[in-house]
């Protein structure tokens, strides 16, 4: 039977120690590699701005279109994150489904933004709309996987 | 599950304790990760791998994957409920022994 625990009361507390140490050092490195995609964040918010940026397409373009391209391109954009960390974060806590929903919920705010100056012809203007949406769907994004590191971190 | 902690030598042994220790983590891992991570070939992984499946612990789901050249599949391993449970069971009593506070003498 495998017993690495050495004879001895405070041999054991080191060895154990030890041990505790090194999941805690494995945890990290799981982290660093969350951490590494960093075109997860600024990409997640160029597809919001495209998103709010819409408005601003001639009547004749195909809207329907470019919406389900950037819904597809949504999803590639967690698989993607998930094939090259190698890592699942299948469960959202309820922060992350908080921050989830704010994220939605911005991303139309601003798209209706864009739609209320396209209305009013003033199409140039969605610009800053689309800006405003890359900010805020890029920081929340920044949120969600720095929520996802603590979740890591705060294994048992 | 025990509130005490319950020393499991199966997962005790170090690879599988770390195994344990990074599968818990997350929802589910790569194979590859898992390798690097530890720093062992294949063939340990998988032997240890094939030790902690058949008592319950850990299951894999093999997945094809176009993005190889030779074709081989994307391994993702995941820690089974029961397997979640041994783990931390294991891991309160070996905090009970690094703070001295366990029943071992």
């Amino acid at each position: 039977m495998e017993n690495n625990l050495s004879s001895g009361r405070s041999n054991q507390q080191s060895d154990a120690a030890v041990l505790l140490g090194d999941l805690e050092s494995d945890r990290a490195g799981l982290i660093e590699r969350l951490n590494e995609p960093k075109w997860f964040a600024p990409t997640y918010g160029a597809l919001a701005a495209i998103f709010i940026s819409t408005p601003a397409l001639p009547e004749t373009f195909n809207r329907g279109f470019v919406l389900t391209s950037i819904v597809v391109t949504g999803v590639l954009l967690v698989l993607g994150y998930q094939w090259v960390t190698g890592i699942k974060l299948l469960r959202f806590r309820v922060l992350e489904g908080v921050l989830f929903g704010i994220a939605i919920l911005t991303t139309l705010f601003f798209f209706s933004v864009s739609l209320g100056l396209a209305a009013s012809g003033l199409p140039l203007w969605i610009v800053a709309s689309a800006i405003a949406g890359f900010l805020a769907a890029t920081g929340l994004a920044l949120l969600g996987v720095s929520s996802m590191r603590e979740r890591v971190r705060d294994v048992a | 599950m025990s509130p005490e902690g319950a020393f499991n030598e199966l997962v005790h042994e170090p690879i599988r304790l770390r195994i344990c220790g990074l599968l818990r983590a997350v929802d589910e891992l790569d194979f590859a990760v898992l390798r690097d991570t530890l720093g062992i070939s294949d063939a340990a992984l998988s032997k240890h791998l094939k030790v902690l499946a058949t008592a319950g612990f850990v299951t894999s789901k093999k997945i094809a994957s176009e993005a190889r050249a030779d074709a081989r599949r994307l391994t993702w391993l995941r820690l089974t409920d029961v397997g979640g449970d041994v783990f931390d069971d294991h891991i309160r009593a070996l905090r009970k022994i690094a703070a001295g506070t366990d029943a071992f003498a």
